[in-house]
């Protein structure tokens, strides 16, 4: 299998964080990845790719963060053919607000829409919550490898 | 990666522990993963405005801090607390001793309003009203801090600060659960619940600065009664739909206390007086639209932006190995997002002295001045010992009571180890 490809977009670098935690998390499992900033990777490598693992902060009045629109607006003008990627998504958010997570549904939304298919659920973390960052994002990461048999 | 940033070992030291201070270590520990990242703070405590500028309430907002203590416990940064470059290090030393200075001191005071006021009348800026409520420490002596508000306020400003200030002075206790707010402060400055809290802008509604999400978020609070009051006319926008929203919403729950929160628009103030035991906000409508009007009130919060706080470096502090970041450098505004944007800049234009040459390395770094500070410096771990009592010593309801004063912070910081640093 080609390198797990974990793409991140963020605004205060938290999201940043759990894409390093999930990065080690794959490196203990033996697992090849890269981890590329959203709004320096280019959509159409995406057509290429077995596997990703996207993961945005949401930000502002549940909008995409400076870092994810980008790479959202490529996807959308591109169109991209996706059929043969299979993701995972994580989001982080803060349920204080009504737009909590919003962004990672966009994303979601737009990469199903390109045929590419999502393995797992949708983690989330909420700011607001007791979990911190890298709790969840392991917690979740590993189900989510666990549930595409991607464990080696 | 390029070789240059894999193979030199720069000594950078970066001077506060705000966000600006904290993203630019991170970014320069990341791009050169040899380097000496020390990050002074006058205070025994890291991060600055996280923990004493954003509203205790956003516990979600303060969480940056996560990536900041893996910056200092795993990721090799060093943070040298209860060291004030200037005082105890000698700016030009420090400059001396390692190949790259930063400065992050961005630190806010209050901007006043520059209208006549009278001494006795009652003001308070919010940046100071937010420090105290976070548990700034010493400031129980601050005239602002010492007397209780009363039942009537005005708050100046149409920014998110003035939002954290309502919010805070409006939610009751129990709405604050899982806060770190000061309890010993809020209950002196509010020992019985505000009555009526006047925001008052100057600007029409269509152009507040306020967040639509900071609006939305005051939804939330039960006990509080939304109105608009001045100079509304046939506005739109969406500060307007969001505050017609919160107006038109039910009455709360009715056991508790009300408290009603009343929006004014296009009110410049003219004049703060005194009169009657009263402080009294004048202010003056944009032509045509909208009467003089007086508030008659108990007292009145400015929250109409800062200023280059107290600790805003002299302007000599400068030289060919120094940047500066953040609110220092741009001014104190925008997000903490934006000044990990501009902390990111800096330190690319960091990195690119580095690897042209325009800047030698080879200074010693912290070992140079490690003699003089030894005695005092609060590490990351002693940090961590203070950190950890204030979760523990924290009330029901609350994830944290922060130490205000120097002195015991420092002891708690040291515990037992102190001795051992002594002799």
């Amino acid at each position: 299998m080609d390198p797990i490809e974990i793409l991140f977009g963020t605004e205060s670098g938290n999201a940043e964080m759990v894409a390093d935690d999930i990065a080690e998390a794959l490196g203990r499992h033996g697992i090849e990845h890269e981890v590329t900033s959203m709004d320096t990777y280019d959509v159409d490598q995406l057509s290429t790719v077995d596997v990703a693992v996207v993961i945005t902060s949401t930000y502002g009045d549940g909008e995409l963060p400076m870092t994810t629109a980008p790479f959202h607006d490529a996807l959308v003008t591109k169109r991209p053919d996706l059929s043969s990627l299979r993701f995972a998504a994580f989001g982080l958010g803060d349920s204080t607000y009504e737009t909590y997570g919003n962004a990672i549904g966009i994303l979601v939304k737009t990469l199903t829409e390109l045929g590419a298919t999502q393995i797992g659920e949708t983690g989330r973390h909420d700011a607001s919550g007791a979990e911190t960052y890298t709790e969840t994002a392991l917690a979740w990461i590993s189900a989510t490898l666990e549930s595409a048999d991607i464990t080696q | 990666m390029d070789e240059a940033s894999q193979l030199h070992r720069p000594t950078i030291a970066v001077v506060g522990s705000g966000p600006s201070g904290c993203y630019t270590a991170q970014f320069l520990r990341k791009t050169w993963p040899l380097s000496e990242v020390v990050v002074f703070e006058a205070l025994p405590t890291p991060y600055g405005l996280i923990r004493y500028g954003v509203a205790p309430d956003h516990q979600g907002t303060k969480g940056v801090t996560r990536q900041f203590d893996r910056l200092f416990e795993r990721d090799g940064a060093r943070f040298a607390g209860n060291v004030r470059i200037g005082t105890d290090v000698p700016f030009d030393e420090l400059a001396g001793a390692f190949d790259v200075v930063v400065l992050a001191t961005g630190l806010w005071g209050d901007r006043s309003l520059c209208v006549p006021q009278d001494p006795q009348a009652r003001t308070i800026g919010a940046g100071l009203l937010l420090r105290g409520l976070n548990g700034y420490p010493g400031l129980s002596e601050s005239p602002g801090l010492s007397e209780p508000l009363g039942s009537r306020v005005a708050i100046v400003g149409n920014g998110n600060v003035a939002i954290d200030a309502l919010r805070l002075l409006a939610k009751n206790r129990e709405d604050l659960h899982g806060t770190d707010v000061d309890d010993r402060l809020l209950d002196m400055l509010r020992p019985a619940p505000i009555e009526q809290i006047d925001i008052i802008g100057r600007s029409k509604a269509s152009n507040a600065k306020f967040d639509v999400t900071a609006l939305r978020e005051l939804g939330q609070l039960p006990n509080v009664r939304f109105e608009i009051g001045d100079a509304l006319g046939d506005e739109s926008g969406q500060v307007i739909d969001v505050l017609r929203d919160l107006a038109g919403r039910p009455a709360g729950d009715q056991a508790g206390t009300q408290v009603t929160v009343t929006f004014h628009f296009g009110q410049a103030p003219t004049a703060v007086r005194y009169a009657a035991g009263k402080t009294v906000l004048d202010t003056a409508g944009p032509t045509g639209e909208s009467p003089a009007k007086q508030f008659e009130v108990d007292s009145v919060v400015t929250a109409i932006g800062f200023t280059g706080g107290h600790d805003g470096v002299p302007a000599d502090w400068a030289a060919r190995n120094v940047w500066r970041v953040g609110w220092l450098r741009r001014g104190p505004r925008g997000t903490i997002p934006e000044n990990r944007r501009d902390a990111k800049d800096i330190s690319d234009s960091i990195g690119e002295a580095l690897r042209s040459g325009c800047i030698a390395m080879g200074k010693p770094g912290l070992s140079a001045i490690w003699p003089q500070i030894a005695g005092y410096v609060v590490e990351f771990g002693d940090w961590r010992r203070l950190d950890e009592h204030e979760r523990q010593v924290a009330s029901a309801g609350r994830c944290r009571a922060k130490v205000t004063d120097l002195a015991q912070m420092l002891d708690v910081a040291f515990g037992a180890h102190r001795d051992l640093q002594l002799t």
